[in-house]
């Protein structure tokens, strides 16, 4: 007669320790996938390659694409960037989409430790090209949806230069590799812009505000500039105000913290509001309100003629000015 | 047989094994499929999947926790009871004694493994086998024996087991075992159901209106439709059943030939058994080996398995508080008289009490010894255990089956002869008389009423009989036979008394004085007035005479 307990899969499965084992081996299983070493879909040695190949297999884009340092750029040209109107053409506007997409689907996925993707659209016929800057982290956010739509269209830099144009040749791709604290200079000054140009009436209006920025560490110190002038503005304090709101938004989003001050000079209402890096800390914390900064950090700046020297303009200067001894700054245009 | 038990892990797993293999493929194949992504998307990917695989793993365990929490256990499945043999590892030549119930056993089990040899003749396999007895004789024992030799798979339950508050859970449960015991059986060739306490799902079915015995009735239904219902199918499932109750209060449908074809009847063991348990028993523990075990088996009548287990191991803890290295022929004599008589109480006496006490059990004693034509006193103490005064511990020579009427008017006169001692000694009686007034009126009264022991032999069992369908004139004769019983036993108790008086004051006086005295004082005295013990035993043979 068979033993009634035969070493069978029967009671191998039977056994408590067995089942254990067997819930360890599926998880293994499972897990599987992965372990074993990271392998990276585009190595560094071909990321320009797979740029180039991807936007011509999948989007039928002829791009140029280079690395340098921590930026990754692709560079389209088409015969024109403006249309009739005057305006971006909505076909540009998707390839600039599909290319910028390109580009950061295969920054993530490659061992260079990059950290900014930039797309440039140049006319063939018209020196002019468009530039879109996009924070590779910002792209991961927007993909688990840590960050919205509008937040990431608004931490998108989009600008527009010259070229130099050489007839029936194809100019040489430059790539700079973008600096942190410029991308959040430009970022915050674009920002800035356009919320101004959303609550402003007509295009006139937009016109009405011109604002630059930079991060200068000449002196010795770092410090975010920034220098603006809104011809209409009704009341200038408010508007020192929300630019600062706008700069601290942005630094307590990206967590910048490696600076010493932050300037905002309103030439033409010759007010400065000046905070340093702890007094931001303390504004983010909540700890210093709205009116606490405008008492304390703001004062009164240059005069509009020193203002409009920088812009470019000459205005003779009035007698009532007078010249305070502000840090001559240079504002980049 | 391999592809049998093939298909019966399939029977009893497929539901695991299916949702095993699905778990497994709607992992597996996205991820096998993630390979072909950017490594990027399929790290985020994974990372997303594991973190939903651990909340689902997190809610899991939170619902089944507050599910066994709420539902507190209640409605369980039948949990699973079999047992394997070699974990028992009780054989035949474990089992002492009960040679009838062994050797049915021993046949059944042989009929379960060579059934082929049966079919060829044209026979049946028997269905069933009901072991029934007094409680502690070793049915449960003879079962572990049987799941150990059969060598094939044994479901143990207890009738218990079957019954629950709500109506059908019980009948869902034995389908279970009964479908259970069938996939085991097409495995192995054969299964064993036993079920303990079976009178808890075998008694009498009753039909009652208001339908209380509405769960009990399914339940065994149920049993008695799975065990010889309309699905007979060749299965070779045996039942064995164990009970303590009487055959007549089983249902008349769960003892017929087809379900229980077998009966056996466990009894309690004979002198030569008694002596084998006191040997197996003895050889578990480190014993003297000068103990005189025939003499142990002698005083053991009447004891089942369970009770001499039970001394050799009271033996054992007494031999340890005394710090002893093995136990000797008194621990034992300790622990039988522990058991039996139970444990002495430190209550103060007074001496007055003690004096009635000593001449009540003095009249016990001197009845027992002089008139009873089969009990031997081996003790008798007047200090107090439990709710009693005093004791006198007397056992029969031998086993009976059956007493006649010397017996039944030597038990009535010992009873009584506590009483006549303390009248003739005091001339007043105390309520120490009641208990043995009890029994000895119960025993005339069943000399009369059932067993036609009267003076007129008036013959029948009237107590089977309705009161009120009695006639005046018959429960007058029948009573008043029984209160000339009780008299002419009291006449004969106090001749006795008078007569041998000076042997009476004698053991009041030794008792008084020393407490206790045990057989081997008690024949010393009897023999120092020219007594000798009337019951002459061949096996037994008092401690001063070796």
């Amino acid at each position: 007669m068979v033993n009634p307990t035969p070493e069978s899969l029967l009671n191998t499965f039977r056994r408590a320790r067995n089942k254990a084992a067997l819930a360890g081996f599926l998880a293994l299983l499972l897990l599987f996938p992965g372990c074993g070493p990271r392998k990276y879909t585009y190595p560094a040695d071909k990321v320009p390659g797979s740029i180039e190949e991807i936007s011509r297999k999948d989007y039928n884009l002829v791009v140029k694409a280079r690395v340098v340092g921590k930026t990754v750029g692709a560079l389209l040209y088409v015969n024109s960037i403006l249309d009739k109107d005057g305006q971006i053409p909505k076909d540009l506007n998707e390839k600039m989409g599909k290319l910028m997409q390109v580009v950061t689907r295969v920054a993530l996925s490659t061992d260079l430790p990059l950290e900014y993707c930039l797309v440039v659209i140049r006319d063939r016929v018209h020196p002019h090209q468009l530039m879109i800057t996009r924070s590779l982290e910002d792209s991961k956010r927007a993909y688990a949806d840590v960050i919205g739509v509008e937040e990431s269209i608004n931490r998108t830099l989009f600008g527009q230069d010259k070229y130099e144009l050489i007839k029936d040749a194809k100019s040489t791709f430059v790539l700079k590799d973008v600096r942190h604290e410029d991308f959040l200079t430009d970022q915050i000054v674009q920002r800035v812009r356009f919320n101004y140009s959303k609550d402003a009436k007509d295009e006139l209006d937009k016109a009405l505000l011109m604002m630059d920025g930079s991060f200068d560490t000449s002196t010795g110190q770092r410090v975010f500039r920034f220098s603006l002038i809104a011809l209409k503005s009704e009341d200038p304090r408010e508007m020192v105000l929300n630019v600062f709101k706008t700069v601290n938004r942005v630094l307590e989003g990206y967590k910048y913290a490696d600076f010493d001050a932050v300037e905002i000079q309103d030439y033409l209402n010759r007010q400065k509001l000046v905070v340093d890096r702890n007094a931001l800390f303390d504004y983010q914390k909540k700890k210093i309100t709205d009116q606490e900064i405008l008492d304390r950090f703001l004062t009164e700046s240059q005069s509009i003629q020193e203002a409009f020297k920088l812009f470019g303009f000459s205005i003779p200067q009035s007698s009532n000015d007078n010249p305070d001894a502000a840090v001559a700054a240079t504002a980049v245009p | 047989m391999f592809w049998r038990k093939i298909k019966l892990f399939w029977w009893n797993h497929w539901v695991k094994i299916v949702v095993v293999a699905w778990v497994i493929f709607i992992f597996w194949i996205p991820i096998a499929a993630l390979k072909g992504i950017d490594n990027y998307q399929r790290d985020y990917m994974i990372a997303w999947l594991s973190t939903m695989g651990l909340q689902a793993t997190i809610s899991a365990v939170i619902f089944v926790v507050l599910y066994s929490w709420v539902l507190q256990g209640g409605l369980q499945k039948l949990k699973k009871r079999q047992i394997k043999g070699e974990g028992v590892a009780i054989h035949w030549k474990d089992v002492i004694g009960m040679d009838a119930a062994k050797m049915e056993a021993r046949e059944l089990v042989e009929l379960i493994k060579d059934r082929a040899r049966i079919k060829k003749i044209g026979g049946n396999i028997i269905r069933g086998m009901l072991m029934m007895g007094p409680p502690g004789c070793g049915k449960t024992y003879l079962a572990k024996a049987v799941a150990t030799e059969a060598e094939i798979p044994f479901i143990s339950m207890s009738g218990a087991e079957f019954v629950e508050v709500f109506v059908g859970v019980g009948a869902s449960r034995v389908r279970q075992l009964f479908q259970k015991a069938r996939r085991l059986a097409y495995a192995h060739g054969g299964c064993i159901i036993f079920i303990d306490e079976i009178d808890a799902v075998g008694r009498k079915r009753v039909f009652s209106a208001f339908g209380g015995t509405e769960e009990t009735n399914s339940t065994q239904n149920q049993l008695l439709a799975e065990m010889d219902g309309l699905k007979d199918k060749d299965e070779n499932v045996i039942v064995i059943g164990a009970t303590n109750a009487a055959q007549d209060s089983l249902d008349e449908a769960l003892l017929r030939p087809g379900r229980f074809d077998r009966k056996i009847f466990v009894d309690k063991p004979d002198l030569q058994e008694r002596e084998e348990l006191f040997r197996y028993y003895l050889s578990k523990i480190k014993f003297d080996e000068r103990i005189d075990v025939a003499r142990f088996a002698r005083k053991a009548v009447q004891k089942s398995p369970a009770d001499i287990a039970n001394i050799t191991k009271e033996a054992a803890l007494i031999a340890t508080r005394g710090k002893m290295e093995s136990v000797s022929a008194d621990h034992l004599s300790e622990a039988m008289e522990r058991i039996d008589l139970g444990l002495k109480r430190n209550r103060k006496v007074s001496a007055e009490e003690m004096s009635i006490t000593a001449y009540h059990e003095t009249g016990h004693l001197m009845v027992t010894y002089l008139m009873h034509p089969k009990d031997d006193v081996f003790k008798v103490s007047i200090i107090p255990r439990g709710p009693a005064g005093g004791v006198t511990y007397s056992l029969p020579q031998e086993d009976e089956m059956f007493r006649n009427k010397d017996w039944f008017l030597a038990e009535i006169r010992t009873l009584i002869a506590g009483y006549v001692a303390e009248k003739l000694k005091f001339g007043v009686t105390s309520s120490g008389v009641s208990s043995d007034f009890k029994h000895a009126m119960a025993l005339a009264h069943t000399m009369v009423w059932r067993l036609g022991m009267g003076k007129s032999e008036s013959l029948g069992d009237y107590s089977s009989i309705p009161e009120q369908q009695l006639s005046e004139s018959i429960k007058e004769k029948l009573n008043s036979e029984t209160h000339e019983i009780i008299q002419s036993c009291l006449k004969s108790v106090e001749d006795l008394l008078k007569k041998e008086n000076v042997i009476f004051e004698r053991f009041a006086q030794e008792l008084i004085q020393r407490l206790e005295l045990d057989y081997d004082d008690i024949e010393a005295i009897f023999k120092e007035y020219g007594k000798p013990n009337p019951r002459v035993t061949s096996k037994y043979v008092p401690k001063g005479e070796k």
